[in-house]
């Protein structure tokens, strides 16, 4: 036993460096801190058994010295555990995300930049526009001729305009001493050409027109076809005409 | 021998006081670093997944937005390719001679399906009774046809005819412009008529 008594302490302590030296390898950052603060209330808990139960433990103490740390390494970082080791692993998934994010990234530049959504909303445009400018270029009230057509200028633009600039002042006042009033509503529209480059298009448009005082005529459907062209932000009419029948 | 132990009994206590109190500190310390990385990860992840997912969803609505499903005009192809049948299906159907009302007849059974189909034969059971006598020809010709939307196998179309009938009984000719709004479905490769909406 008295043999034994020195040797165990230096064995332990032999082993506990051991521990303690293979405790850091794998986390090089524990080393100072736990050999310190770790090591010494392990030693209490290990020796007293030790010295009770059996004297000749060499090899017993070698694996409970390293056993008892291991599990309060276990616990202080339980996380860190199994979590810090594999850094490549975080490297990766994280990498994986932004590849994903980044795949992501390219496919809304590319539907944003798709050439086949421009076209088909500016087509959607030019429905809308079209469906206005026409509704406003057949709506004339002999009350309020100058603002009426002020608004068939707003809804014009190109050759359109121009004649509408053009409109004299005789030709106001025929208006005016016609007393009408001529509203007209779309029925139906389609885009039958659309340059979205150039920004023009052309569409046709059923469109009713009634006048008032009616004087027992209904209101009547006529075919149109127009051409508009982009102005600015919105699309004007600059060409409006009926669709005349023709079979020959 | 007891000195040993001595030493190895008031080491402990020293090193249980450190251990109570240090430990606590550097534990946190520690578990800031040790987790510091993971959380950073974590919160990268996160934060890349959800803007990805953020794109795909707004590349998939500009994509499959109303405006850029409706494939009318940006699918010239195919544009085209409706535009033609449907012209030429409304051409032959609203053409009508009373000495062949057969191919007329004809016509209609392969280019009409579904509601037009039952329109067409109220209309030609109609032409039939007097068509004879007055001896009719109805002579149809599409002024201008715009395809409205496009979708899958289903169209919309505005389309303008012009028809003139003329009567060999009295030589009596008129003409006609008509506004029609039809509705045509693929059926394997060739498009039918399955709608007409005059307005």
């Amino acid at each position: 036993m008295s043999d034994e008594e020195p040797t165990t302490p230096t064995s332990e302590s032999a082993s506990e460096s051991a521990a303690a030296s293979a405790r850091p390898v794998p986390r090089p950052k524990a080393k100072p801190r736990y050999g310190a603060g770790e090591a010494p209330p392990t030693r209490a808990a290990a020796k007293p058994t030790v010295r009770k139960a059996k004297p000749s433990t060499k090899p017993r103490a070698k694996p409970r010295a390293k056993k008892d740390p291991a599990p309060k390494a276990e616990r202080s970082h339980s996380v860190p555990g199994w979590i810090r080791r594999p850094v490549t692993i975080y490297t990766a998934i994280v990498a994986a995300a932004a590849i994903f994010a980044g795949y992501a990234l390219v496919a809304w530049i590319n539907a944003g930049n798709d050439e086949s959504v421009h076209y088909a909303k500016a087509r959607d445009a030019v429905l809308l526009d079209a469906r206005q400018d026409i509704v406003v270029l057949n709506t004339l009230d002999y009350r309020k001729v100058d603002a009426g057509l002020k608004s068939w200028l707003d809804a014009s633009t190109g050759d359109l305009h121009e004649q509408i600039a053009n409109v004299t002042a005789t030709d106001k006042k025929d208006l005016v001493n016609a007393k009408k009033i001529s509203s007209g509503k779309v029925i139906d529209v389609a885009v039958t050409e659309l340059d979205n480059r150039a920004g023009s298009a052309t569409v046709i448009a059923t469109v009713e027109t009634s006048v008032s005082p009616s004087n027992g005529t209904p209101p009547k459907r006529n075919r149109f076809s127009a051409t508009l062209a982009r102005d600015g932000s919105s699309w004007k009419l600059s060409d409006l005409q009926q669709v005349a029948v023709n079979l020959s | 021998m007891t000195t040993i132990t001595k030493d190895d009994v008031t080491e402990p206590a020293t090193g249980g006081a450190a251990a109570a109190e240090e430990p606590t500190s550097e534990e946190s310390v520690a578990r800031v670093n040790w987790l510091g990385l993971p959380l950073v990860c974590i919160a990268l992840t996160l934060a890349l997944v959800g803007v990805g997912v953020a794109l795909l969803v707004r590349a998939d609505s500009l994509r499959s937005g109303s405006a850029a499903s409706n494939k009318a005009l940006s699918d010239r192809a195919a544009t085209s390719e409706v535009i033609g049948q449907v012209s030429t299906a409304l051409t032959k159907v609203f053409s009508y001679q009373y000495a062949n009302p057969s191919a007329n007849a004809q016509a209609a059974a392969t280019l009409l399906s579904g509601d037009a189909a039952s329109q067409y034969k109220t209309l030609f059971t109609a032409l039939q009774k007097k068509a004879p006598g007055e001896k009719l020809t109805l002579v149809a010709k599409v002024a201008v046809a715009g395809l409205k939307s496009l979708r899958g196998n289903t169209a919309e179309l505005l389309v303008f005819i012009d028809q003139s009938s003329t009567r060999a009984s009295d030589k009596q000719k008129s003409t006609s412009a008509a506004q029609l709004d039809v509705t045509a479905v693929k059926h394997g490769g060739t498009w039918k008529v399955t709608e007409l909406r005059p307005l």
